[in-house]
């Protein structure tokens, strides 16, 4: 990094690294230089410059940064390649970094009471800490699925969530599609051949398709749904299901969902449909009803596209499902008549092998029995569970959604593992499918294995129309039982929750890996016991080791995993290495993995929070963050003395932050708006409390209570205009921004001394460049920063005051007493600016633009001459 | 409000008023609040302000006593001085109260240590 001339050889040195509002990293790194004297790199959003460890307690009182790290890797070319060899090789960097240094500079911000040692006592292996964790939900699906159970249903969301699924899905499924296809090909004939009506039968050919295809199964759920998808549109081919397929059947499910709610009841309407397809359903309902139904729903999601097109009314709909039965069986009855059956054994299979993979434990069996049942209940579902993970995952959120309203029980259970889970999928996902078949037996009594849980709920809901044809194995929602549709809607959904739920409990284990959304502590707590075993870590904590999280940053393309994977990975290196325990919340150490296009850098945060709500007590609706105005107020070089106003003040942020940081000068700000004087009032008065409490001097602060438009000061009495302007957004509009910057800005030029800064942000920017155009006579542009305010993207502008006199017209301008009082003190002040009396002068003769391009002469060498002093 | 705020208020965004300065104090509740002394920033503020007005206005909240009636050259030496003006600039804040449009007899009130500058429609010039 930055090396510095006078490094002293005894002296050991830290790179720190801060983030800084985008826009403002000239300024804070000014403000560093200045600070510690040293080179300072600036990139976007940050700052990193070497600090002596003694000295690093310094860097959190800079105060143009947000947040503050320490480094302990950074590596400029990773040279990314694949998924698995990226994250191991990101595994195996853990022993690499340096923790002796990392550490004591964390220690001297951590009031972590042991000692944390830099090494363990036993170094394991490089492989030993290759554990890849790959998360397949995207982070942001767990929020959303909240969402939309708490609020309902949503079609919106679920279409997101098919994008985000087919993006996940598509990459993980291409290298492997015809792989795929195969095995599921296979998997539907075997389970086809066994299944005819019997779970035993399915529930021995899925274990043998298990046994086939384990690696696989995963993508071959992906590709039997997609063919599944692919053949209701298409017909019975199921090998043609292709990429775009995916994509579009993860997207479909939310609608398929949908219609399905409003089709699964209409199995009998779906006979009149086409022939091929009646005669399957025909097939299917005597022998399992319910199963078919179940897997006309899933197909309907998974090809949403057929749907759409294919059919609007509801006859057409309920032939829709219909069809993606059809094609389902087709595909799968080749073989047999239940093919649907197989299909849906297959694909309950293909989970189910995913299962065993992922738990590696004796719980197979378990899981297979489960999958056996869940293959008799509902073997669509299952079988939509394995054909993607990712897309199950995506889908299960969805069917959640949409199914969580009519069961929630099932709904309620599912939804808080999945919170959790979003972000670590690992290997270990068994023990979550045992967890949930608790939650599952309330259902369903017949379900032995948690994993079938949510595959018999949904079996068991989809059963109800069948539930004499099937054996009593689920007990039958009542919900289901009400509307065929439903039921169809809720198998899916059970089906699809029952993959996520895995992924949750394997995240609550590995809680590590961090992308610590997710996390309902009840649902995280009862998972991680019962998962116990999987998950010694947390169970059985250290108090003398720091609890730690992962957060993963990740900027640019090229990467070939999502972020919650790199820090689930990189956090499971770090448990195998120093046996820390995880905590997503209420963590001592915080591991920051930034991945910034080629460039990877591990440091440890040395603040908890960020450093920008300081000194405020009140908030309102859109307070600048302390940070903010700090940059700011750099930006217009304060001198001593200067009086620096905002006439748009709100919360008085900004005063506030400037009268800490600017202690002689004076500040003072004002508002017009009822809640913004109380907040002021709140926040100046929390402020100066406080001092006088810790018997120090008060700040020199006011504000006033005024309207911008009529603006009760005297003219030429500021130096400074600091102001965070209405956007125009939450604050005001545009249209009023029109009339009212033009109003500030000539109100500024006339309360201004010559020679005045100003700095104003504002998102309208064609309103202020307007209004500053209108009264270019007074003030000078000197600068535009884009700067980024919380996904806004704001502009901040640095003006200067001319030296051009307001016309009398222009405001209530009033010559004679004041001028003439001010300029005989002048006299008395040496200290006092030279082109305050040019101003004086200008003023007092009638303003005359000639007059007023000598006076912008004269400010510029007064300013100048200020700017020395 | 510090009676460095006050000094740079007027009234003159009231209808028919022309100048507006200075406003009257009346003082309902004064509180005199810890500020750092600052020579230099004392010396230099004094450049900005209006002298008599402030001097009036120290008068009518009560801490006018030792402010001279002119600011001579020999101020920089005399500290006392200095810090009186001081006190009177920066430390003594009227809480509650009112401000008086010397012109107009409007009354403008301070709560809260925020006098509220705000008029109504007609009043607008």
């Amino acid at each position: 990094m930055a090396s510095l001339d006078e490094e002293q050889p005894d002296t050991q040195y830290c790179v720190i690294e801060a983030s800084v509002v985008t826009g403002f990293e000239e300024s804070a790194r000014a403000e560093a230089r200045e600070k510690f004297g040293t080179d300072v790199k600036a990139a976007r959003g940050k700052i990193s410059w070497k600090v002596p460890i003694n000295r690093v307690k310094e860097v959190i009182k800079l105060g143009a940064i947000d947040n503050a790290r320490v480094v302990v890797y950074t590596v400029p070319h990773f040279k990314f390649t694949d998924q698995y060899d990226s994250l191991a090789r990101l595994q195996q960097l853990v022993p690499e970094m340096d923790w002796e240094m990392g550490l004591q500079v964390w220690r001297q911000f951590s009031e972590f009471p042991h000692p944390v040692a830099s090494a363990p006592e036993v170094i394991p292996s490089l492989e030993d800490l290759i554990d890849v964790v790959i998360s397949r939900q995207p982070p942001a699906k767990d929020k959303s699925e909240k969402k939309s159970r708490k609020g309902g249903r949503g079609k919106k969301k679920e279409k997101k969530w098919g994008k985000g699924k087919d993006k996940d899905g598509g990459k993980k499924v291409e290298g492997g599609d015809e792989k795929e296809e195969v095995s599921a090909q296979e998997g539907t004939g075997k389970g086809g051949g066994g299944d005819d009506a019997k779970d035993k039968d399915s529930l021995s050919a899925v274990e043998n398709v298990v046994n086939d295809i384990v690696e696989s199964a995963v993508n071959e759920k992906l590709d039997v749904h997609n063919s599944c998808t692919e053949g209701n549109t298409e017909g019975n081919t199921t090998s043609d299901s292709g990429d775009g397929a995916k994509g579009d059947a993860s997207c479909d499910i939310a609608e398929g969902n949908k219609e399905n709610a409003g089709e699964s009841a209409g199995a009998d309407k779906s006979f009149s449909i086409p022939s091929p397809k009646t005669v399957v359903i025909k097939k299917a309902d005597p022998s399992r009803v319910e199963p078919e139904i179940e897997i006309k729903v899933l197909d309907p999601g998974l090809s949403v596209n057929a749907f759409p097109t294919d059919v609007d009314d509801q006859d057409q709909r309920d032939v829709e499902p219909m069809d993606i039965d059809q094609s389902m069986n087709r595909s799968v009855l080749n073989t047999s008549q239940a093919s649907s059956d197989q299909d849906k054994e297959s694909k309950k299979v293909t989970d189910d092998e995913k299962k065993g993979v992922s738990l590696s434990i004796a719980t197979d069996a378990k899981s297979d029995e489960h999958v056996l049942e869940k293959d008799k209940d509902s073997p669509i579902a299952a079988a939509c569970s394995a054909a993607v993970d990712a897309a199950c995952e995506f889908a299960s959120s969805v069917i959640e959604k949409l199914s969580s309203p009519t069961h929630s029980p099932h709904r309620d259970n599912n939804l808080t593992p999945l919170s959790t889970s979003p972000f670590q999928n690992r290997c270990s996902t068994p023990p979550s499918t045992p967890v949930r078949n608790v939650d599952c037996l309330v259902f369903s009594p017949h379900s032995k294995t948690g994993g079938s849980d949510e595959l018999q709920g949904t079996e068991t809901e989809s059963k109800t129309a069948d539930q004499s044809a099937f054996t009593g194995e689920s007990s039958v929602d009542p919900v289901a039982e009400a509307g065929s549709n439903e039921s169809k809607v809720l198998p899916v959904s059970l089906s699809l929750t029952s993959l996520p739920q895995p992924s949750a409990v394997l995240s609550n284990t590995e809680t590590e890996s961090g992308s610590g959304e997710a996390s309902s502590d009840a649902s995280k707590q009862q998972e991680s016991q019962e998962t116990s075993s999987s998950s010694p870590v947390k169970k059985e904590r250290d108090p003398t080791k720091p609890s730690f999280r992962v957060t993963c940053n990740r900027v640019g393309e090229g990467h070939p995993f999502d972020s919650s994977s790199a820090a689930a990975s990189l956090g499971s290196s770090v448990i195998t290495y120093f046996s820390w325990p995880v905590d997503l919340k209420n963590f001592d150490m915080e591991i920051l993995l930034n991945i910034d296009n080629e460039e990877v850098t591990v440091s440890l945060a040395l603040t908890k929070t960020s450093l920008h709500n300081r000194n405020l007590v009140a908030f309102g609706p859109t307070t600048l963050r302390a940070t903010i105005c700090y940059n700011m107020l750099r930006l217009c070089r304060i001198k001593n003395g200067d009086f620096i106003c905002d006439p748009m003040c709100g919360t008085s942020a900004i005063p506030i932050e400037s009268a800490v940081n600017w202690v002689n000068c004076y500040h003072f700000g004002g508002d017009f708006h009822e809640k913004a004087i109380e907040r002021t009032i709140t926040n100046i008065s929390a402020i100066q409390e406080k001092l006088q409490a810790e018997d120090k001097g008060t700040l020199k602060i006011d504000a006033v209570q005024w309207n911008i438009q009529h603006f009760p000061l005297r003219d030429k009495c500021v130096d400074v205009f600091v102001s965070d302007l209405p956007f125009g957004h939450r604050m005001g509009s545009r249209t009023v921004n029109r009339t009212l910057y033009p109003c500030l800005l000539s109100e500024m030029a006339r309360t201004a001394r010559s020679g005045a800064r100003a700095c104003l942000l504002t998102e309208d920017k064609t309103s202020l460049i307007k209004a500053i155009q209108a009264t270019g006579r007074y003030w000078q542009r000197r600068l535009i920063l884009s700067i980024n305010i919380g996904g806004l993207s704001g502009f901040v502008f640095l003006l200067t005051r001319t030296a051009a006199a307001m016309a009398p017209a222009a405001s209530a301008w009033r010559p004679g007493t004041e001028d003439g009082s001010a300029i005989a003190e002048q006299n008395d002040m040496p200290a006092q600016d030279a082109h305050d009396q040019v101003n004086g002068a200008s003023t007092q003769g009638e303003v005359v633009d000639v007059a007023a391009t000598e006076g912008e002469k004269g400010s510029g060498a007064s300013a100048e001459a200020e700017t020395s002093m | 409000m510090k009676l460095l705020t006050h000094n740079m208020l007027t009234s003159n965004i009231i209808k028919g008023v022309s100048n507006g300065f200075p406003l009257g104090i009346v003082a309902n509740k004064v509180e005199v609040k810890d500020v750092d002394f600052n020579q230099s920033f004392v010396l230099k503020t004094l450049s900005k302000v209006d002298w008599n007005a402030l001097r009036q206005a120290a008068t009518q909240v009560g801490h006018g006593d030792g402010l001279p009636e002119e600011l001579g050259e020999d101020l920089k030496e005399n500290d006392d001085v200095l810090k009186k003006i001081h006190n009177a600039m920066l430390q003594v804040e009227v809480v509650e109260g009112e401000l008086v449009c010397p012109e107009t007899g409007r009354k403008f009130p301070i709560s809260n240590g925020i006098p509220n500058m705000l008029l109504l429609e007609h009043e607008l010039q």
